[in-house]
This record gives structure tokens, sequence and C-alpha cells, in this order.
């Protein structure tokens, strides 16, 4: 099962919506972006902690049901940090 | 600030710092340090200022671990008693000479997506020994060895872990919104990059993608919502020091994953490239096709060039013939589809450093460096016909001045009635009423094709191809 991508897009659009007041002065976009990536860091740390909560969840009880345990970084929260499945080896992992 | 974020054409206002050193211009914003050449050698002043970031980078085991990885391009320190090319040096290094100069806005859509992961990477490994990029320009990127290298060294500030990565907007400009509207628009977008040298910006790309991207996660947020935030959050004077303490390395990390990710899944069927099926097409038979692979071969063998630019290289075929002698091979096309394909394939194989959507060596960059080592200028028909040919109203003179320091060119005569993907080639390049009214090669006859070159080459070998109406040259400079 994979995390609710419909809900963190959801919670991100109500979030830029009536949590923030626009602004009609000069408009500097690195400034958006810096505080931008501030929200969305939270929302997508957020996903990528249910995603390794998740896999730990998942992977005990495979191994209790199997009395087998999994191949090393089987589990969806131990093959990376990205939320999104990233695999942090960038380098290495160009075949797609 | 790279060397590569300014046109060629500046350097000529280079500033002269010491009888032999000459700074480069496009680095003097940084005053971490700036690159100049000494004895026609690329060197990098290290100022005081950045003394300490330095050391943490060469002590802290990252600069181990990214040159081992291929990801940065190794350096040598010059003695402490070396002179400075200015005041306030703290140290002055030498980087690994780069082969070949090119702009990330004439690479394909997997070199660029390569080298924004390169990117990501670098990143991810700094902030692992304390470090992060302070930047996230594609112009710090270079295919070295036709893999992407970070080639500024300067490019490092302290991690504070609990601060956002000011790289993050500079990074979806130059990588991500390109890549994006490649994959889902078109290919040829990834030229805008040439008229936004700070990257496409994000509201821009929000705009022309299509509405479907929106329900793609990565690019709903690192565009969309990115581009509509960064109206409604923009403030006159915003203090980013009160950004600190909201964020955590895991929350970095997770922002760092997710554009991996959503790079990852951007798409491109280079193989619906018009000319990627050049070879198998109508424009050589088997029988003419491996007729020419040996006449190239043998001049190639008996000439030993020691670099060859393959211009309209195509998926590099003949480049691989040049890379099999021994030579230094760069393979230019303009088209983005084969280039794809070649670099693919080069990753796989290694050897060639194909580099696409090139008109020819830029005008401030002629065949002049291919003429110092030695070299042949490796053409086929598609590269002057359509290229040198139709696209400056003469069958050969643009080629032939260009090539004037060559020590050496490969050249296929253009046949045109017979070359169709000429036709298909300029069909492709826009408006066609007046374009298409003119002859396509005026005045254009083989002996006038001869007598283009002959002021600067000499004929050494004449062939003609089995199966096919063109004639291939070996033409030597005189």
């Amino acid at each position: 099962m994979k995390p609710n991508l419909f809900m963190a897009v959801l919670q991100l659009a109500l979030l830029l919506r009536f949590a923030v007041r626009r602004s009609a002065t000069y408009l500097d976009p690195g400034s958006g972006s810096f505080i931008f990536q501030i929200l969305i860091a939270a929302v997508l740390g957020s996903m990528l902690s249910i995603r390794i909560w998740w896999g730990r969840v998942s992977g005990f009880f495979r191994r209790s049901g199997t009395g087998k345990d999994d191949p090393p970084g089987d589990a969806p929260g131990e093959r990376g940090s990205g939320p999104d499945g990233g695999n942090g080896q960038g380098r290495e992992d160009r075949s797609d | 600030m790279s060397v590569d974020q300014v046109p060629m054409a500046e350097t000529a206002r280079a500033v002269k710092t010491g009888p032999t050193d000459t700074r480069h211009p496009g680095s003097f914003r940084d005053p971490a340090g700036f690159i100049f050449e000494r004895d026609g050698v690329v060197h990098r002043q290290i100022n005081e200022p950045y003394a300490d970031t330095y050391a943490r980078l060469m002590d802290s085991g990252l600069y181990q671990n990214l040159v081992d990885a291929g990801l940065l391009i190794p350096h040598v320190e010059l003695a402490d008693d070396a002179p400075p090319a200015a005041k306030d040096a703290h140290r002055v290094i030498r980087p690994e000479p780069l082969g070949f100069n090119s702009q990330p806005f004439e690479w394909s859509f997997t070199q660029l997506r390569d080298s924004a992961l390169a990117t990501l990477d670098i990143q991810r490994r700094a902030m692992r020994f304390g470090l992060s990029l302070k930047d996230a320009s594609a112009y710090n990127i270079q295919l070295h060895n036709t893999r992407p290298v970070l080639i500024d060294t300067l490019s490092f500030e302290i991690h504070d872990q609990d601060y956002p990565w000011v790289g993050y907007r500079q990074f979806c400009q130059h990588f991500l919104a390109p890549l994006a509207l490649m994959a889902h628009v078109d290919v040829r977008l990834g030229r805008m990059m040439e008229s936004h040298i700070d990257g496409i910006p994000i509201d821009l790309a929000s705009r022309l993608l299509p509405f479907r991207t929106m329900m793609r996660f990565g690019l709903a947020v690192h565009i969309h919502f990115h581009a509509k935030s960064q109206r409604r959050l923009a403030r006159p004077g915003t203090d980013r020091s009160a950004g600190r303490g909201r964020m955590n390395p895991h929350r970095q990390l997770a922002v760092i994953g997710s554009l991996e990710s959503t790079i990852k899944r951007l798409k491109w069927n280079s193989d619906e490239a018009a000319w990627s099926d050049y070879y198998e097409q109508d424009s050589y038979d088997e029988v003419a096709f491996a007729d020419k692979r040996r006449i190239v071969g043998e001049y190639l063998r008996g000439f030993a060039p020691e670099e060859v630019w393959d211009i309209g290289a195509n998926t590099g075929v003949f480049s691989r013939l040049a890379t099999d002698v021994g030579a230094r091979v760069v393979s230019i096309d303009n088209d983005p589809g084969p280039v794809d394909i070649n670099y693919r394939q080069v990753v796989a194989e290694g050897g060639v450093q194909p580099i696409p959507d090139r008109r020819g060596p830029h005008e401030s960059e002629p065949i002049s460096r291919v003429g110092e080592s030695g070299a042949i200028g490796l053409a086929r028909p598609g590269s002057h016909g359509h290229r040198y040919g139709a696209g400056s109203d003469s069958s050969s003179g643009d080629f032939q001045q260009r090539a004037v320091f060559a020590s050496g060119v490969i050249l296929c005569r253009p046949l045109p009635d017979i070359d169709n993907r000429v036709r298909t080639g300029r069909r492709s390049e826009g408006p066609a009423s007046a374009f298409h009214a003119r002859p396509r090669f005026p005045g254009y006859t083989g002996e006038a094709f001869e007598t283009a070159f002959n002021e600067n080459f000499q004929i050494s070998r004449r062939d003609q191809i089995k199966g096919s109406g063109r004639i291939l040259y070996l033409m030597v400079k005189r």
C-alpha cells in the first residue's frame, strides 16, 4: 500500500490556499521558492516517515507469516530516502 | 560560477591579471574564487574567505568520495609559493582539463537527465559530509569523458541542517523544468535554456506544460504548486533566516528524494525522432553502407588522427570507426534523437562523446582546435548538405571556411536528389514558403564542390561508394 498521494496534494493545496496571504507588492520568486520548500518539506517528510513506518510494519508481518527473512532492501522504507521511491543511488540507477 | 557560463565569444574580453594569467570574464561574481588561464591551462584561485569551506571539502573526505564516484572534477593544488593570479589568494588549484566544453541547452534529454541526477547525488553525498551545494546550476556540470561531472569545486558551503536547500529553485529551473517540457511538450524546448540563462522560470514552465501533468505528483508539487507559491508567498525583503529551525535532515532528504524520483519518471522516446533510423531507411542500402564504412575506415587508419569531430554524426556509427583507430572523438549533431541514442550507447560502451544540437562548431570556435591537434573533421552528407549547404545558401563554402584550420577532412559529396533526408530536415526547420521556393543547392555542381575546398585542401583520395552515386573524399590541408 502506498501513502495516499491525493491526501498529500490536498493537504498542500489547502496549506497554500489558506495559510498564506497574497502579496501585491514586489515579487521575489526566490523568497517564494524558499518558503515553499519549507512547506513541501513538511509534507514530503511526513510521507517519507509513513512509508518507512509502513515498510517496517509490513516487513514484520511478512517475516512472521513466512518465517523467512526478506532480502535486504525489500521493504519500501529501506529502499532509500525518496518518498516516491528514490533510492538514493542516483548515479548507479540510471536504467529507467 | 563556471567558465562555461559565458559564451565563447566573450573570452576575448578576458582580463589580464599577470604576465601569463588571463582571468575569465564570467568568473567575477563569486567571492570564493575565480577561474583564470595560465599558459593556456585553466586554473582556479581560491580566495581567503573560502579557505575554511575548502578545507572542509578536502579534509572531510567529500572531495575524495566525489572524485572516486566520478562526480567531481579532480584537481591538483599548486605549491604554496606558486604565484597567485590576484590578491586575497588562499590557494591555486589546477583542475583536470576538460576534453570538450558543451552547454546544457545543447544536451539531449538523457544527457540533461543524467546531469540532474548527478547534481542530486552530489547534494546527498555532500549532506553526509556536512556540506551542501550552494547552487544547482546546470552550467556547473560538464560531460567529461561522457559522464556528468561537477566542474565548480567552489560550489559547496557548510551545511546548515536546519535550513532549506538554497539550490532548490535553481535546480527546478535548470533541470526539472526543461526536462518536464522536453518530456511532455516537445524535446526541442530544451533550447529555451539558451535564452533563459538562469533556467526556465517555474511559472513559465507551469503555463507551458499540459494540464495532465497536474496528475503527476512530482510535477504538480515542484512545478505547478511551486509556480503558484512563488506569487503567493513572495514578500519583499523576506528574512530567510526565519526559515531556520523549520527543516531537518529528514525533510531535506525527502525533498531531494522527491526531486530524484520525479526526474526518473520523466521519459522521452527518442526513437521517434526523424533521423534516428537514417541508416535503416532509404539513404543507403546494405552494400553501399558497408562500402562507405570500409572506405572511411581506410581513410582514418591512413590519417591516424588524434582527434576527430564527427559533424552530423547521427547515431555515431562513423564516430566509432574513429574511436577504433585511437582518436578522441566528439560527435556533433543537431537532432536530439540520434544523439540521445548515441549517448546511451556510449554510456554502455564508452569512447565517443556525442554533443547534440549544434550547427557545427560555434562561430568563435572554429575547427582550429582540431587543427592544433592534427585531426580530421569528419562530415557526412547531411552535415554539409543540410547544415552548411542549405542552411547558408552555399553548397560547401561555409563548411570549408570553418574547416580551414583542420588538418584534414573526410567529406561525402552531397547528392541532393538522392539524399531524401536532406529534404525532411529542411521541412522540419520551419517556415517553408520562401525557403523552399529557392533551389536547394544554387550553383551546385561536383566541380564547384571540389573547387570550394581547393584553396585550403588537397584531395588525397576520392572513392565512389558502391551502389550509391555518392563520392567520398579524404582532403588534407595544404
